[in-house]
């Protein structure tokens, strides 16, 4: 005789330490496997997108800050490289160079974060968390010394920054690029031969390369299954042609390709921080831009590669001083897309890996 | 760099796919019917020289007349862009087809557009609202929606 056996629904979150924020997962089991999943958003919304049409285009910067808040410098370039398109302004050579040597140093502290969290997620509690936060930190200190803020940093300006870099930056900058490497050796060194890491993430939660092109997968997501896209070699903006840097590429889609992929983004970030550290030139670091900014009625779609994946910003301008439209393409949003393909069948257990290596930061997601 | 299509030649090439659609060729986007709307993203994917396969962003704005919807594509094939726009005439009731069977990417900005813009998405898999809570009043990236401040 069968034995009569009934589904389970069971809630993760919305207030859960591995949901990276306040995100409710609402999962049916089998037993232990998951057959369908339901992911809940909306508890972080702020209304930012609404907010900032009532403000104007200066007003606006900060909200950037507070969508990916682990990556607020990346934030601040899209946008006001989005709102200088719209408006015309050109971008003095320094700036530009200080804005590649921020970017990078941002996907760093990003991607130390979102492993750092992963591995928390495996189950390999605080201990790896507080590796990659230690390097974090000295980041986190570069861009104190710049804009007087450790987390929402608000420094970008249209056309430039807001003061130049300070004198201190730059030799500690030099100090963190010659140690950097070698700590990137030493977290390979204990998780991507780490024999649990292996077992709980080869071939975990595959996403395979047609469904990530067609569900909007973006950046280190996207690469990891095998596809060849990334904003700054495909559609290239700021000085990104200007440097050589490989993008990494892996086949499988699955957890620890995830996890490879930003190990090997971060190789290439200190490459390219090498390269602009070097150029780096003397000069002004404020194009022209006038105080009040009334950019021509039109509308602009532009796009940098965030940590998390194709960032753009989407906006339509009518003439006054406040944004008609202001829209924000969201990696981390349409990263979980295709999540519900790449759980079913897998055990509880494996969703929060699976999960974890995504990488999302809520205040993206909702907004 | 990618580069953006020629919106002329575009339409030149669906037009001789599907006979009869209207599209107008704006210098910066290509503009099409609500109804046609799903026949020509298929287009714009099957193609073998288009072949729009990502869609990058899909989002909507509000103005007086229409609320439109506005595509971002790409080719990752080709490494091209373009920007296909919709315009929506009935703000009381708007609707068009969903591209959810087309790319899996629309599913979750679809729900945005619904919830925020009252657009109905028909055919969509799981329409309901995504951020704010069934039950709530009005769509608030609407322009005749009151902010609090």
């Amino acid at each position: 005789m069968a034995i009569k056996t009934e589904n389970f629904i069971l809630n993760i979150g919305p207030q859960h330490p591995s949901t990276h924020g306040v995100f409710r997962l609402r999962i049916v089991l089998d037993g232990e496997v998951i057959t369908d999943l339901e992911p809940v958003f909306g508890y972080l919304h702020r209304g930012i997108e609404k907010l900032a049409e009532g403000r104007t285009y200066l007003q606006d910067i900060p909200f950037t800050d507070r969508l990916d808040y682990l990556g607020s410098m990346t934030n601040n370039h899209a946008y006001v490289m989005a709102v200088e398109k719209l408006a015309g302004i050109t971008v003095p050579e320094r700036a530009e160079y200080i804005r590649v040597i921020l970017d990078e140093l941002q996907r760093i502290a990003s991607h130390l974060a979102g492993l750092g969290f992963f591995l928390n997620d495996l189950g390999a509690l605080q201990t790896p968390l507080l590796y990659m936060f230690r390097e974090r930190e000295k980041i986190v200190e570069l861009f104190d010394m710049c804009s007087g803020q450790r987390l929402n940093y608000n420094y970008y300006r249209f056309g430039g920054f807001v003061q130049d870099l300070p004198e201190e930056f730059l030799p500690a900058l030099k100090i963190l690029l010659d140690t950097l490497p070698g700590f990137i050796d030493e977290y390979e060194q204990l998780i991507s031969t780490n024999e649990i890491v292996l077992i709980r993430t080869k071939g975990v939660g595959v996403l395979k390369r047609d469904l990530a092109i067609n569900s909007s997968a973006a950046g280190p997501v996207l690469r990891a299954s095998g596809i060849n896209w990334d904003i700054r070699r495909n559609d290239p903006y700021s000085i990104y042609n200007r440097f050589e840097f490989d993008i990494p590429i892996a086949k499988n889609g699955d957890t620890y390709d995830r996890y490879m992929i930003r190990i090997l983004e971060m190789r290439q970030s200190v490459r390219i921080l090498r390269q602009a550290v070097k150029d780096l030139p003397e000069g002004e670091i404020m194009g022209k831009a006038p105080k009040l900014l009334k950019p021509p009625a039109g509308e602009v779609y532009s796009r940098i590669e965030g940590p998390k994946g194709e960032l753009g910003f989407y906006l339509v301008s009518d003439g006054t001083d406040k944004p008609y439209r202001w829209r924000v393409r969201p990696p981390c949003l349409l990263n979980l897309s295709a999540l519900k393909d790449m759980v079913v069948g897998w055990k509880v257990a494996d969703l929060m890996a699976i999960f974890g290596s995504i990488d999302i930061v809520m205040g993206e997601v909702d907004r | 760099m990618t580069a953006v299509l020629d919106y002329p030649q575009l339409k030149a090439a669906l037009s001789k796919e599907l006979p009869g659609i209207e599209i107008q060729a704006d210098g910066s986007f290509l503009l099409v019917s609500p109804e046609d709307m799903h026949k020509v993203c298929e287009r714009l994917t099957s193609l073998p020289s288009i072949q729009m396969d990502y869609l990058t962003n899909l989002t909507a704005a509000d103005y007086s007349e229409y609320i439109e919807i506005i595509f971002h594509l790409n080719s990752i094939t080709h490494n091209t862009s373009a920007t296909v726009k919709t315009r929506l005439t009935d703000k009381k009731n708007p609707k068009m087809a969903s591209v959810v069977d087309i790319w899996r990417g629309a599913e979750l900005q679809e729900r945005e557009i619904y919830d925020l813009f009252g657009v109905f998405f028909e055919n969509h898999i799981g329409l309901k609202r995504i951020f704010l809570w069934e039950g709530f009043e009005g769509y608030p990236l609407r322009k005749d929606f009151v902010n609090g401040h």
